[in-house]
């Protein structure tokens, strides 16, 4: 048996019931795990383009080696699948959430699970060690996500951990979530109504063995330097620690410190940045920033962050957290929500659709923002956050709509509506998340979903700050050594090294993705602890050696086995019909300054993009990967320099090699 | 009988600091086996993630251990360094009646070995006080 992995990959098919076993390693070798494995096993069966809801819609739960070890982050499992979310095309996509439930199902003995067809009745997923059985979830198959883990608990014991849907993802909704305790969820991509289209509620483990590991001594050395680069001893409160994040406090500081019982984490962490938190009245949960981020906007006045009030910011908190947790409960993306709730109280303020039209009563306060004329916050109340967020779980009414996801909606509704989408919504059919600089806008338009959630680490800790991009990308043999490279490649708006720190980040990621690590702690670019203020680009390398017993260096899994996977991935884009015109972001992104709805129009905006100079950075781009510049697509060469014949094999077989 | 050893410790643990990432969970099954498994780590964190209410639970290494006095075989033994009630791996027959006898549950046995294992403070150094991001865990002299 192998070191790290557990060596097995469960296939279940709902509809015939049968379930087979697979050799993880027959993948590992290439692919390591997460989302290398799952990009691998989804382009072997992938036959023609198909759709979120199809039956043969693979859904693919995929940890890594480092899953269920002691490596710090190390908590985190991938889903990947054809997305219901993703706009116009319905394409590959790949969420991943925390959590306890990737740990256990290791323990239970599957490093994945790839889940077909879809089963005649609501059913339920009990793996007890190895045991794997198909269960009725007629019961509980409407209810909500807490009760469901709750009652699943109670039949199979109180160590059981679950991953489940709620009423959103029984229901279809576009955007719902998968989720494992109260704040660990696969959001974007609405993977949750992949598993409802299968009748599949709940996904419950028991797990009693063990992960392996090659150099115990070792991975206990690596994982107490890591911890030391990015926890904060000196703030045992537990939160915003590693990034300076007090990411669970956005903008509620008094209402965060009353009502916070304890600080979180996922499995292994160090850093513990969520927080569980129990107003009075109110069900309690985990929340981290973006469980609070829409109703930071719903609840923004102006000037309302800096507001020292507290009595209105306590109970304008608890009505955030009435949302927050009802949204959880249903099993509906926050993230999506955010962007939804800006775009429909626009559409209200320019008075195209009002409460008549959608049952949804208008908030009470709104704020536009002063130079773009759309909604950026608003102050509202149970009334409005019960009927917006319950019409869209049970598809009633307006919400019935609004379930198909904002670019659905105003695509159908007409130009108006599609026009005040895409001024925060950014690619994809997905709201705009960190977009300031020409790096993050070329990720997005290569990426099929918002990129940015497993690559925050170029715009919060390189960009600005000449050191760390020295560290991160000089350093590592992405971009030249030289002053003027560093200071060039420190700018937002450069076009001149964009294309190289893309790769350099989109290598990172594939890693990071497939080992898998948490996104906020990797890689570790700064650190408040060392006396040049960087942390260690070599980390991941490090823990992957320690954990599995086979030594590769960062460079080699970075630019070897994470290009691989880059290049995997390209070739799925390039069978569902990827071509160069459309790594693209929306076109006005190209024409008016871009807005970030996440910095509540509170930063300076973006300048437009220049067209001439996003092409030529894709040119560059396609040149670094060895792809075709006409078409975007992979040549053989490439992919045969990277290890991957049997898939330029397949790709000239359909005529898909340039 | 506890009075033998030079001085005696224990490990405290804050349970309202406790953020439930079984770090020190991990880090003890992680040396004392070289895997990284809950089932066999002497510390043990039931988490209710509804009520945010979590327990831990380790061997308050008891002045007058029962686990030593019923044990037949004499493979429980204190640690004269640090009060610690300790198993002999090679003398322990895996009887299992030390598993009934402690009150708390945390004589813990490794089917597959066939072993009766529990915390033994790491001789002096416990991991778990050193990996707890929380600081929750306390390695205390008992007075």
């Amino acid at each position: 048996m192998p070191y790290g992995w557990v060596g097995k990959l469960l296939q279940v098919d709902l509809t015939t019931e049968r379930m087979t076993t697979e050799d993880t390693m027959k993948y590992a070798e290439r692919f390591i795990g997460g989302w290398g494995i799952a990009a691998k096993i989804f382009f072997d069966t992938f036959e023609h383009k198909i759709k979120g809801f199809d039956v043969e819609n693979p859904l693919i739960f995929m940890t890594g080696p480092l899953t269920g070890t002691i490596a710090p982050g190390s908590g985190r499992t991938m889903v990947c699948g054809v997305s219901p979310h993703t706009h116009p095309q319905e394409v590959f996509a790949y969420s991943s959430f925390g959590g306890d439930w990737g740990a256990y199902l290791k323990y239970a003995g599957f490093d994945g699970i790839i889940i077909k067809g879809k089963a005649n009745r609501p059913v339920y997923l009990y793996i007890d060690n190895g045991e794997v059985e198909i269960r009725n979830a007629e019961t509980i198959w409407d209810w909500d996500t807490f009760s469901t883990q709750q009652a699943l608990a109670k039949l199979h014991g109180k160590e059981v951990k679950t991953v489940c849907v709620g009423p959103a993802g029984v229901n279809l909704v576009r955007y719902a979530i998968i989720l494992t305790d109260t704040g660990s969820a696969a959001g974007q991509g609405g993977f949750g109504a992949v598993m409802g289209s299968k009748n599949l509620k709940a996904i419950t483990v028991k797990g009693t063995g063990g992960v392996r590991v090659a150099d115990p001594t070792k991975l206990l050395e690596v994982t107490k330097y890591i911890s030391r680069l990015i926890y904060r001893p000196e703030k045992p409160d537990g939160v915003g620690a590693g990034h300076d994040g007090r990411l669970s406090l956005v903008g509620f500081e008094n209402w965060s410190n009353a009502y916070r019982i304890r600080g979180r984490g996922c499995h292994a962490c160090p850093a513990n940045c969520k927080g569980y938190f129990k107003p009075p009245g109110l069900p309690g949960g985990d929340a981290s920033c973006i469980q609070f981020s829409p109703y930071g906007t719903i609840l923004k006045k102006k000037g309302y962050m800096e507001q020292e009030d507290s009595d209105y910011q306590m109970e304008k908190g608890n009505l955030m957290w009435e949302a927050n947790i009802l949204a959880q409960m249903l099993g509906l993306n926050c993230y999506e929500l955010f962007g939804q709730i800006i775009w429909l109280m626009t559409c209200y303020s320019l008075g195209i659709l009002s409460e008549k039209d959608t049952g949804i009563p208008a908030p009470e306060e709104i704020y536009i923002h002063p130079i773009r004329k759309i909604v950026c916050g608003t102050v509202t109340d149970h009334e409005f956050i019960d009927k917006w967020l319950r019409s869209i779980a049970y598809r009633r009414g307006f919400g019935n709509k609004l379930a198909e996801g904002v670019a659905r909606v105003a695509e159908a509704l007409g130009k108006d509506f599609w026009n005040i989408y895409a001024m925060f919504y950014h690619a994809h059919g997905m709201l705009a998340h960190w977009i300031n600089s020409v790096v993050d806008n070329l990720l997005w338009a290569l990426d099929n979903r918002d990129p940015i959630s497993s690559s925050h680490d170029y715009g919060l800790f390189a960009l600005g700050n000449q050191v760390a991009v020295r560290f991160a990308y000089s350093t590592t043999g992405y971009i030249p050594s030289t002053e003027d490279a560093v200071a060039e490649a420190t700018k937002a708006q450069s076009y001149v090294y964009a294309p190289q720190i893309a790769a350099a980040v989109s290598n990172q990621r594939a890693l990071k993705n497939a080992l898998p690590l948490c996104d906020w702690l990797y890689p570790i670019i700064t650190s408040p602890y060392t006396s040049d203020g960087l942390g260690d680009m070599k980390a991941p390398a490090k823990l992957f050696s320690a954990t599995t017993g086979i030594d590769l260096s960062e460079e080699i899994l970075e630019k070897i086995y994470g290009a691989r996977i880059v290049n995997l991935f390209r070739a799925i884009q390039v069978m569902e019909g990827r071509t160069r015109e459309k790594d693209t972001v929306y076109l006005n992104k190209f024409e008016e300054p871009m807005y970030d709805v996440e910095m509540f129009g509170s930063l300076p905006l973006t300048p437009p993009l220049d067209r001439k100079s996003f092409e030529r950075i894709k040119d560059k781009y396609y040149e670094l990967r060895g792809w075709d510049i006409k078409t975007g697509w992979p040549t053989r060469e490439t992919l045969e320099k990277f290890d991957l014949k049997d898939i330029a094999d397949k790709l000239e077989k359909i005529g898909l090699l340039p | 009988m506890g009075t033998i050893s030079k001085a005696r410790y224990k490990l405290n643990v804050k349970t309202e600091l406790c953020a439930g990432c079984e770090r020190c969970v991990l880090v003890c099954s992680l040396i004392h086996t070289g895997v990284c498994n809950p089932a066999l780590s002497r510390i043990k964190i039931v988490k209710d993630y509804f009520t945010g209410n979590f327990m831990q639970k380790v061997c308050k290494q008891c002045i007058v251990p029962a686990c030593l006095v019923v044990c037949p075989a004499g493979a429980i033994n204190i640690d004269l360094n640090t009060g610690a009630t300790v198993v002999s791996n090679e003398k322990c027959i895996g009887c299992k009646m030390c598993v009934n006898a402690c009150p708390l549950g945390l004589m813990l046995f490794d089917e597959e070995e066939s072993k009766a294992f529990k915390c033994d403070l790491c001789g002096g150094n416990p991991q778990c006080v050193e990996i707890c991001p929380m600081q929750a865990i306390e390695y205390a002299k008992i007075e």
